[in-house]
This record gives structure tokens, sequence and C-alpha cells, in this order.
């Protein structure tokens, strides 16, 4: 065989396989989504997922869940990386054990802080063994929209953390030390290392780890099904439930879309808002 | 009044005694060059100085002040990096800039600042540029710019021209050498390159795993070098060493070696009285003149010849080294004055 053509056979198979498992269903849930159930191509179920009851509280509350646990995470996974990377022993050692929540499926994370949070769970027996509280509560219940919330964040600030983490570090790996020498030299304290030199140069690596992140964010699923269940309704989880419990298909696909056009709209905004100049990298 | 004043400063790391016990007094205005082989301790030595490391033991005093505990930022000195270390997502302005921005300095001496120095250093068409789209000696310019804004009171360099090419370093050499003369600040400048030191500096403090040897001025350096090793270190060949076995006339006490340079010998083609017969090994013609490698009993030395002198492989020349150029070392390779 003609060795020209040796990288297109060779690379053959996983372009065969990305065509397959993910070329054809996205254009399939595309198609779904823009097809009504009576074969007409149109809006019709996105004015079907619009104008049921539960679309503008999952919208809200997968936006607000992303704006709360996003920052938070960011802020913690820079303190932490930059702890880390400071750290002359056992900095690997530190960091496994830190990833550890990322190799955990988030529907067992979900069952996790389900087994805490839970009536009979972990946090009410220690609070009554203590004496703080005469008998166990229900906290995860409709009444508590507030703390059903607050139990998903901890969860997810939990559970994925890790992932800004080690894209962190490894960027922070990449600053080569003599740009904080030279900080130093010339007047910046710690503080202003870390706003004139460091995060700067980190940019790169911070655009990553938000698009992942915010991404994931957005498909927030198990964890929030275990803790809040139909209290709280986010975007992934009305998929689902028109998938899976209302058997439509095209509204499932319609969500999937509107889940697809937000991820679109912050990958966008991020590589703007991080732009690194040309000729400005290091 | 910028004077450098270092005592006794010793360092290691781990096993390793980087410094061991080394002073230092440098003058105001001075040139100084810390010169040794890769290992010797001349960059812990400046950075030390500088604060980026902290000593064992001793002080540095900058002027009267002490500041062997103060962090760098506190010692109002300026620095050059070996890989420059300009701030890649800054524009040459605003890394020329950040000292003076650091020290929150008026919006209008900032501007006349970087403009000055970038004018100096003839990068003053550059400076809405990023680093990434200069080249490597443009980027030496940038750093050199930077410390030479905040008009410092010592300016530290770290092998500032290792890594330019072999013109381009020529070429920054002489244009440095006039920027800091007229500049008057104090430097300390590292550097393994001989030649550089020697036309640099003032004075040349020539390192020895962790020890000066010798804080002289260059000429001092080449002419009476203080210990074998400086004399085997500076000089392009180095000076030859040879034990006085042969030698006629006096030797003084304590005499072990003999060290010659290879151009100060009088030179015959015939037998004379007090002459040393060699057997010419090597001939290299260099162009102003020719080098010859030369064995006399076992020993081998370098001499530099006119070219004139026709002379091959395995041929015999008479050799008597000037008598006001010899210099006598102890068995410890110390100089014997």
């Amino acid at each position: 065989m003609n060795k020209k053509y040796y990288p297109y056979v060779l690379i053959a198979p996983s372009v065969l396989f990305l065509l397959i498992f993910f070329v054809y269903p996205f254009i399939e849930v595309f198609v779904q989504a823009f097809t009504s159930s009576d074969g007409h191509v149109g809006l019709s179920n996105f004015e079907n997922i619009f104008t049921d009851y539960n679309f503008l509280p999952s919208l809200k509350n997968t936006l607000l869940l992303a704006l709360v646990v996003v920052p938070v995470q960011l802020c913690m996974a820079v303190g932490m990386s930059l702890m880390i990377s400071k750290m002359k022993k056992g900095r690997d050692t530190v960091l496994y054990i830190l990833t550890i929540p990322l190799g955990v499926s988030d529907l067992a994370a979900g069952i996790i802080w389900l087994a805490i949070l839970d009536q009979n769970g972990f946090l009410n027996s220690f609070l009554f063994s203590i004496g703080v509280i005469d008998q166990p509560e229900s906290w995860l219940n409709y009444q508590n929209p507030i703390i059903i919330f607050t139990a998903v964040v901890v969860a997810e600030i939990w559970r994925a953390t890790a992932i800004l983490l080690v894209i962190l570090v490894s960027g922070i790996g990449l600053i080569p030390k003599e740009y904080y020498e030279a900080a130093e030299i010339f007047g910046a304290n710690s503080w202003v290392r870390l706003w004139k030199v460091t995060l700067p140069l980190l940019r790169p690596s911070l655009q990553t780890a938000l698009i992942l992140r915010t991404l994931l964010a957005f498909e927030v699923f198990a964890v929030v099904m275990l803790l809040g269940g139909s209290n709280m309704p986010v975007l992934m989880g009305e998929t689902f439930n028109w998938a899976f419990n209302y058997q439509d298909a095209g509204a499932a696909s319609a969500y999937a879309v509107v889940i697809l056009a937000l991820s679109i709209v912050f990958t966008l905004f991020y590589l703007r808002v991080l732009r690194v100049p040309k000729g400005a990298r290091i | 009044m910028t004077t450098i004043t270092v005592e006794n400063i010793k360092k290691s790391f781990g096993d390793a005694d980087i410094l061991k016990s080394v002073s230092l007094d440098i003058k105001d205005q001075e040139f100084t060059v810390l010169l040794g082989p890769s290992g010797c301790g001349k960059s812990t030595l400046l950075r030390i100085i500088a604060g980026l490391e902290t000593q064992d033991s001793g002080t540095i005093k900058i002027g009267d002040r002490v500041v062997s505990h103060l962090p760098p930022r506190e010692r109002n000195v300026a620095m050059v990096f070996q890989n420059y270390a300009v701030f890649p997502h800054m524009t040459v302005f605003e890394n020329i800039a950040f000292g003076l921005r650091m020290k929150k300095a008026p919006e209008k001496k900032i501007k006349e600042n970087v403009e000055r120095t970038a004018a100096l250093m003839h990068i003053d068409h550059l400076l809405k540029r990023y680093s990434g789209q200069l080249s490597g000696g443009q980027r030496q310019r940038v750093a050199v710019a930077r410390a030479l804004a905040v008009e410092p009171d010592v300016l530290l360099m770290d092998e500032p021209l290792s890594n330019l090419d072999a013109l381009l370093r020529l070429q920054m050499r002489a244009e440095l050498k006039s920027v800091l003369e007229a500049s008057k600040t104090t430097t300390v400048y590292v550097t393994h390159d001989q030649v550089e030191a020697m036309s640099l500096a003032d004075r040349i403090a020539v390192m020895n795993s962790g020890r000066i040897d010798q804080y002289d001025f260059p000429d001092e350096i080449y002419n009476n070098p203080a210990t074998e090793y400086v004399g085997s270190f500076i000089g392009n060949p180095p000076m030859n060493f040879i034990s006085p076995d042969f030698q006629v006339g006096t030797v003084p006490n304590g005499a072990f070696q003999l060290g010659i340079r290879p151009e100060d010998f009088h030179i015959s083609k015939e037998q004379r009285d007090n002459y040393w017969p060699i057997t010419v090994l090597t001939r290299e013609k260099l162009g102003s003149h020719q080098q010859l490698s030369a064995e006399l009993n076992g020993q081998l030395f370098r001499v530099n010849i006119p070219n004139e002198i026709e002379i091959e492989s395995g041929n015999t020349l008479y050799l008597m080294p000037k008598e006001d150029k010899k210099r006598w070392y102890t068995e410890g390779g110390k100089i014997i004055l």
C-alpha cells in the first residue's frame, strides 16, 4: 500500500468510532429536537418545554448552582494549587488525596451526601448524640429549598473542585520561577505577585478549567436527583424526565439543545474574557 | 554613596558548602565582576546580595544599611536575569514601568523614566510590543531598561549575555559598558566568561569553589594571579606552571612551581646559555600569532610565538622565561611576593 495513505488508515478506526457514537447521536438529537411528534419540522418541542411549569425553575436552579459553585470552586482551587505548588515534600501524596472525590461517580457522591444529611444520616446521629438536637430532623424536604440547594452546593464542591485543582497545579508548574523573582526584586509583595504575575500567566489554565467546570455544572444531575429529587428541578433532570418518564424524545432533545446553547455561550464568554493576546504567552 | 559590604557570608545546600565565608568590599559606583566556573558559588552570592536566597551566616550591607534579613523589595536593588524574565503578559512599556509602578511613582515620572531608558537601550520603537514578539537581544535590552528605570542603588546582573549569540554578545557588551559607565550605578555582574570580565570590570573577584581567591583590578589579576587557580583560570591559554628543577638562577624559599604566561618567553632557534631546549608537539596558527604545545622533561606547556618564526612539530626550540614575568607559587598554590 502506498505510504501516504498510512496516516488515514491509522486514524480511521477512531474517526469511525467518533462518527458512530458521537456525531451521529449529536445530529440525531438536533433532528429530534426540531421535529414535532406529527413529523413536521419546527419549534413545537421547544414550545412544549418552554411552557412547561418546570422549565424556568430548572433553568434558574441550574444557572444559580453554576453561579455559586464555580466561583467558590475557582477560589478554593487557586488557593489550594498555590499551597500545593509551594510544598517541597509530599506534594504528590496530597494531590492524590485531594483528587479522590474525582474518582467517585456523581451518583455515588450523591449517595454519600445523602447518607450524611438524611433524616437517619450521620449528621443527625452525631448532633443527636452530642445533644444539639432532641430528635432526628428532616432537612432535605420541600419546606427547606435553601437547605437542599446548600447541600447540593456542598456536595458539588466536595466532588468536583479537584478537576480545577489538577489543571491549575500543572498550569502553575509551567510558570518559570524567574518571573516571581523579578517581581520580588522590583518591589512586588506576595499579594501583588499573585495578581500581577501568577493569575495573568495562569490565564490559559484558568480558561480551560473554567470552561470544563462550567459545562459540567450545566450537566449536574445525579447529586441533585438524590438530594433534592423533584424539589429542585435542573435542566439535565428535566431532560431525563421527558425522555424516560414522559417518553417524549423530542422534548428531551430540545432540553439537550438548550443545555448545548448555554454551554456554547459560556465557552465563548470565557474564550473572550480570558483571551491571551498574540505574543503575550509564556 | 552606595557601597556594598559582604562580610563572612556562608551558605550551604544540604551537605554542599556553596559559600565558605566570603567577604567583599565594593566601592561606590564600582563595577565588580564575580568570575568563576559553574558551581563556584558566584550566582548564589549574587542572589544573597539580592535577597533571593538567605545566607546561613554573615552580613550584607548596602551603604550603611544592614540588609541581610530584608526582603528583596526593601533593598532598592535591580536585577537582570540570565533568561531575561521579561513578563510575557505585559507590553515592553509596562515591563520597564513595573518597578516604578510598584513604588507608586507618579505617572509623569514613570513615562519619563521609561522613555529615557528605552531610548538609551534603543528599544523606544518597541514599547507597545509583547515580549513574545521580540528577539532574544531585544528582550535583553528590555530587561536592562527595566533595571535602570527604577534608578536602583545597586544593579545586579546574572550572566546577562550568556543566552545571546556570539556576535550579539560582543555588541551588547560594548553597549552595556558605556550605558553602565554613564549610569554610575554600583554594579555586581556574574559571569563565567573571562573576556567579558576583563573587558567590563573595574575589579574582578575570581571565585573558586565557594571562596574568593583574588579580588583585584583586571591587570593585576592577569599579571599577578594570587593563586595557581587564578593563573590557570584567567588567560587563554592559561598560565604555565613548571616545576623549578631545571630553573637556572635564584629560586625563592618555599617555591614549588614557576608560573609563566605563554607570551612571556625569550625565544631562540639556536642553543643559548640558560635557555631550555623544548620539543614542539603541535603548532596552531591563530592569525595574530602562533601557539605551540611543547614538552620539556615530561612537562607540558604552551608558548605563544610571533608568526615570523618557522617551526614544525618535532623540532626543538630554545626558551627562557622573562625574568620580570616570573611568578613563584608555594606547594599550596599561593603566590610568593
